[in-house]
């Protein structure tokens, strides 16, 4: 069974962690195409089927062939199509959820009073977006599987070099925990309607709500939102708990794995 | 024999010429502003779903339009729209008669407070008063209210800023609680119901209702603005239904007779009321109806894009959109599928029709 991780920087979290992915689920062919973020969100199907950087992003041609070792690939080739690392808008996202309130929340300073309605349609909207323009760059069919960037670690709302205000400004919210069950919905809702499944970030991976447990930085320190390849496999694990075709080749029955995930 | 009285009247005097003999985009001369309008005037809009094309079509052409409760940063403006943030210059929703105009103003002034202001349905809530400006509703009643207390503080600040106020005059048939007289725009059932023990029942507001209203309406705008001018127009959009008992259409033309000969009233006792024709440049019997939708309800772009044309051009001393001359040739055309869903306005009042609730149309 040929499997394809495709997608942006956080995508590359899969892929360091094929090797324990190969071990636990044996018989997969694991592949991997990805680009950073911003040429991603360029790249698209030509006529001839492949998927390839925009040809005028110089960056993301460089990119293609460094990180991929082929500058395109053709999704026609695999049995499954894991799409991970988008983002969904939700820099946008959460300056709108940070600048309004739901009244059923009660009042907030500094925020506009809302229907509950009016922001969930909001969200819905933004994500909408990002995702049926994704869907024109790349179009879904029911191979696709679709796993979002991870939330920033906890170090992101701690003064610092990583410091993220409008992450802290979220995750420090009294609601912060319904905030991200109202942007999940809206994810599972969206995927929903374009025909391809969604699984959210794993809980056991989450700290609080918006913010990822520091343990699975891969860079700690230096990067608060790239995470490493024991990550990747619990991912993996997520994603494969729900498709069985994926879990029919698993050895072992679920568990979180006890050491590190890598060769 | 003697000269007649019409021997020396203008051309626009007569039907044949000025209107017969013009296309439909080409009408002349219907309007004669009373006080002037510039882009730095600050205008306030409200009415019926008619008034959200005046609205937008100001705001694009630069004029100055107070938004007091303008869309949230960054927001799809579809959604905002849909929630009618920015459709007027406050989020009442459609105001479609003018006793529901003159109840806002006194709620605003503190004077009055609307019985059974919040509605239910399938466990949700809504402003009974404007129960289509959040279509899910909110999540508890405490959250109505406290969103009505921030819309009244907006009408006050879009109140305290107006210039000049155009209102649209949409319907004559309301909703109104009989213990109390508080209208509503929106029938028991069409989108929400009343708390039990409420009961309200059908208005049909004749002309001196009509009078009396806008009077008292202009009376607590000058209030705060005593140098407010008000401009009216009439929705040239019929009824989508009537709880009168008669023909649809039969309701819907006194309604607008009415609705035109309060208008006619209040304009000759007020220099501070105008009228803009609009209402006669989409229903005039040379456009054909081109300037409808396939529903023969909605007015299509076309003709707002001519009725807006008249105003600036009346306003600018400049000739009308060159829109005019496109529907002339699309005159008995039937308006294409796409025109009827461009910038669409959002009309609760089209849920009258049963069919329109479960989606059939």
């Amino acid at each position: 069974m040929r499997v394809l991780v495709l997608g942006t920087s956080h995508a590359a979290t899969l892929r360091r962690a094929f090797p324990a992915i190969a071990r636990a689920y044996p018989g997969l062919s694991l592949n991997f195409w990805g680009l950073p973020g911003a040429a991603f969100a360029k790249a698209s199907v030509g006529a001839d089927g492949l998927l390839r950087p925009d040809p005028e992003d110089a960056v993301g041609r460089h990119k293609a062939t460094e990180w991929n070792g082929q500058d395109s690939i053709n999704l026609a080739s695999f049995d499954r199509i894991l799409l991970v690392g988008l983002r969904y808008r939700l820099g946008p996202i959460l300056q709108i959820m940070r600048n309004l309130q739901p009244l059923e929340w009660g009042r907030r300073i500094g925020a506009r009073g809302v229907s509950k309605g009016f922001l969930q349609a909001a969200v819905r909207a933004d994500i909408d977006a990002s995702l049926i323009a994704q869907q024109t760059r790349t179009p879904f069919d029911s191979r696709f599987m679709a796993l979002p960037a991870p939330y920033p670690a906890t170090v992101a709302v701690e003064q610092g070099p990583l410091y993220q205000p409008v992450t802290r400004a979220i995750a420090e919210q009294p609601a912060a925990a319904d905030l991200m069950e109202m942007y999940e919905g809206a994810l599972a809702r969206a995927h929903d309607a374009v025909g391809i499944g969604f699984v959210p970030q794993p809980r056991e991976t989450i700290a609080q709500a918006w913010l990822s447990l520091p343990e699975h930085l891969e860079e700690p320190g230096r990067d608060a939102r790239h995470m490493n390849a024991d990550y990747g496999l619990i991912a993996f694990h997520a994603i494969a708990g729900q498709c069985p075709d994926l879990l029919a080749h698993r050895l072992q029955p679920p568990a979180r794995p006890a050491g590190r995930a890598t060769a | 024999m003697a000269a007649s009285p019409y021997d020396s009247l203008e051309p626009r005097a007569f039907w044949r010429v000025s209107v017969a003999g013009r296309g439909p985009g080409r009408l002349r001369g219907l309007y004669d502003p009373r006080f002037a309008i510039g882009r730095d005037t600050r205008v306030m809009t409200a009415g019926s779903c008619f008034a959200q094309h005046v609205h937008r079509a100001l705001k694009e052409r630069g004029y100055h339009v107070i938004e007091a409760e303008p869309a949230p940063e960054g927001v799809d403006p579809t959604v905002a729209s849909r929630h009618f943030y920015g459709n007027f210059s406050a989020r009442y929703g459609n105001i479609y008669t003018a006793r529901q105009f003159r109840q806002l103003l006194e709620e605003a002034a503190g004077i009055s407070s609307p019985a059974h202001p919040v509605w239910t349905r399938d466990g949700q809530f809504f402003d009974a008063l404007r129960p289509n400006t959040d279509p899910a509703g909110y999540g508890s009643k405490a959250a109505v209210v406290a969103a009505r207390a921030d819309h009244i503080g907006a009408i006050r600040a879009a109140v305290a800023q107006a210039e000049v106020v155009v209102f649209t005059l949409g319907l004559t048939e309301t909703w109104e609680d009989r213990a109390t007289g508080t209208v509503y725009p929106s029938a028991p059932g069409v989108i929400a119901d009343p708390p039990k023990g409420a009961d309200i029942g059908f208005l049909n507001l004749g002309h001196d209702d009509v009078v009396a209203d806008m009077r008292m309406a202009l009376a607590h705008l000058r209030q705060i603005v005593p140098e407010v001018k008000l401009l009216l127009t009439v929705s040239p959009v019929p009824l989508t239904a009537t709880a009168s008992g008669s023909h649809v259409l039969v309701a819907s033309t006194a309604s607008k007779a009415i609705l035109r000969a309060a208008v006619a009233t209040l304009m000759a006792e007020d220099e501070g009321i105008d009228y803009f024709p609009s209402y006669e440049i989409i229903t005039n019997p040379a456009a054909r109806s081109v300037f409808y939708a396939r529903n023969l309800r909605d007015p299509s772009p076309k003709g707002v894009s001519v009725v807006m044309g008249q105003f600036i051009g009346a306003h600018e001393g400049t000739a009308p959109a060159p829109q005019s001359t496109a529907a002339d040739t699309a005159a008995n055309t039937p308006t294409a599928a796409s025109d009827d869903e461009d910038d669409a306005a959002i009309c609760e009042e089209m849920l009258n029709d049963p069919a329109a609730r479960r989606g059939a149309l």
